[in-house]
């Protein structure tokens, strides 16, 4: 270790340093994990396919535009969860949450900030999701990108309400588990359980002939109602829960 | 203004079914340097939560600089320095990095030059990263946090315990001196008694969740006293005396610990069992302590 003398290095100077820009910096590595494994994937499955081509497959096993979306939708939500379990559970585990919690800040602004900077990298995950997909669709079917703007605007095609239902349920249950891969199991089946539920007795409705758009309404507040209750759980804990 | 900076009647709090500090009345002073001594587990760290607003106390009342920890806890941080007995941090923030993002959270009352001449003092590397630190590098830092913002009230769960000897005595001697003369109220809690001998003016002793003794640092010191005898026989093996503390007897020489020392009343009471000499000794702080926690733990104190 290079020993500087102090009084020749730089003065400390102001700098904002806040609990969101902690998050989203502790949060960076596993977005930035989870995007390059996302991205192999998506490049191996174009070369396995010009290979095939190659060897004179003929069939169009090309990813196609909703497979794509799928894929990434499916990883989005993943990503959501590991962000929520992260923000929620992390520091408990490690326990610097401690810091936090002995600087002179309401609990519930920790709460806030610590959610900015996950939102933040799940937003950084978005761009990168969609900066591939762009040159998916553009080196393999020439697609441009107002297309696929427009797939990505089809709430069945990319499901962000899905993916916030993981990120709070994650949270709540990291929040209150305190530990990071029991969270993510207890959030993940959680979010996953009550969904499904809910597309249960939305099933039921439109059985009973309830009229679609109207469904569709109540689809989108079951959703919102979903994620207040694990936001109200994580932020009843984080108030409460007792520090060192 | 309030008379005392910390004040609790009746505070108790428990874990599961044991109660780990019970009915703790405590007063300390403004401008005092209060000593709170106690074995391991005596319950001096959450006492200090309690009064940092941490944990949530189960019994009775607390006020700290006139705010209450339970209903005030952000204002109470903003002026009340706080080092913690295991200091966290995020890891991967340097000294400089730790120094910006508390300073952040202290706006108006950071000091920055205060701050880099804690640094220099310490003999801290501010772009060392705090995963790679030694113990006594962390006790420093959060040192460096918890006086860099000048807070009204300074409460130190075991600082020291890191610290090697030439930090520590720099800590005590230097620091916290400076932080006395200032007219501030440093509340510290340490095992490392003799260190603190010189310093505090108040201590409290605190033994298994209660307070058994809050006092001048110098009455207490006249309370507990030994006092030696030499016998022209063997000695007597049952020496004994009013606030008898612990009694040694080797051949011809007897030695008394006493709390609550009166210099006639124990002096006339040893008498009666015939010495032919009589020596009343001042002990430190530590040895007083020692002395009176032992007889505590045996239950006679």
């Amino acid at each position: 270790m290079s020993e500087k003398p102090l009084e020749a290095g730089p003065p400390l100077h102001k700098a904002r340093y806040s609990i969101a820009w902690r998050e989203f910096v502790a949060a960076f590595p596993t977005v930035a994990a989870l995007a390059a494994v996302d991205g192999m994937l998506l490049l191996a499955n174009v070369v396995m396919v010009y290979i095939g081509r190659e060897h004179g497959n003929t069939t169009d096993v090309m990813p196609g535009m909703s497979h794509v979306l799928a894929y990434l939708s499916a990883s989005s939500t993943i990503v959501a969860l590991c962000l929520g379990v992260l923000c929620g559970a992390e520091e408990e585990e490690n326990g610097t949450a401690d810091f936090a919690r002995r600087i002179p800040v309401p609990r519930l602004q920790i709460f806030r900030e610590k959610m900015a900077g996950s939102l933040l990298a799940f937003l950084v995950w978005n761009v990168l999701a969609f900066a591939l997909m762009i040159l998916i669709s553009h080196f393999a079917h020439g697609d441009n990108s107002r297309k696929l703007v427009s797939f990505m605007g089809d709430p069945y095609s990319f499901d962000y309400m899905r993916a916030l239902i993981l990120f709070t349920g994650g949270l709540a249950a990291g929040v209150w588990i305190g530990r990071v891969v029991v969270a993510a199991v207890v959030g993940g089946v959680g979010a996953v359980v009550l969904t499904n539920l809910a597309m249960i007795i939305l099933y039921q409705m439109r059985r009973a002939h309830i009229d679609y758009y109207f469904l569709k309404t109540v689809n989108v507040w079951i959703y919102l109602g979903i994620t207040a209750l694990f936001l109200v759980l994580a932020a009843i804990r984080f108030q409460t829960r007792e520090g060192r | 203004m309030p008379e005392f900076a910390i004040e609790t009647q009746g505070l108790a709090r428990q874990y599961g079914r044991r109660w780990v500090v019970n009915d703790l009345n405590l007063k300390v002073p403004e401008g005092a340097v209060y000593g709170f001594l106690g074995l391991n587990g005596a319950g001096k760290s959450t006492t200090i939560r309690m009064l940092m607003g941490l944990i949530r106390r189960h019994a009775g009342r607390a006020t700290v600089l006139g705010l209450d920890p339970a209903r005030d806890p952000v204002p109470l941080k903003q002026r009340v320095g706080y080092v913690a007995e295991a200091p966290a941090f995020y890891e991967w923030m340097t000294v400089e990095a730790v120094c910006r993002f508390v300073a952040t959270y202290r706006p108006g009352r950071w000091n920055w030059l205060r701050a880099e001449d804690l640094i220099r003092k310490f003999r801290l590397q501010r772009d060392v990263r705090l995963k790679n630190m030694s113990k006594g590098q962390r006790a420093k830092t959060a040192l460096v946090l918890a006086l860099a913002f000048g807070p009204d009230l300074l409460i130190l769960d075991e600082p020291t315990s890191g610290l090697d000897p030439v930090a520590r005595r720099e800590f005590v001697e230097g620091i916290l001196a400076e932080f006395q003369d200032s007219g501030k109220t440093i509340f510290i809690s340490s095992h490392l008694v003799n260190e603190l001998a010189g310093l505090v003016d108040y201590v409290g002793v605190l033994h298994e969740g209660r307070l058994l003794r809050s006092m001048p640092t110098e009455d207490f010191l006249r309370s507990v006293r030994r006092v030696r005898m030499r016998f022209d026989d063997l000695a007597p093996t049952q020496i004994t005396c009013e606030g008898l503390l612990k009694r040694r007897v080797d051949g011809r020489e007897a030695s008394v610990a006493v709390s609550d020392f009166d210099e006639e009343r124990t002096i006339e009471q040893l008498k009666t069992f015939g010495p032919a000499d009589i020596e009343v000794e001042t002990l430190n702080l530590e040895d007083a302590f020692v002395e009176f926690i032992g007889a505590a733990e045996r239950g006679e104190a």
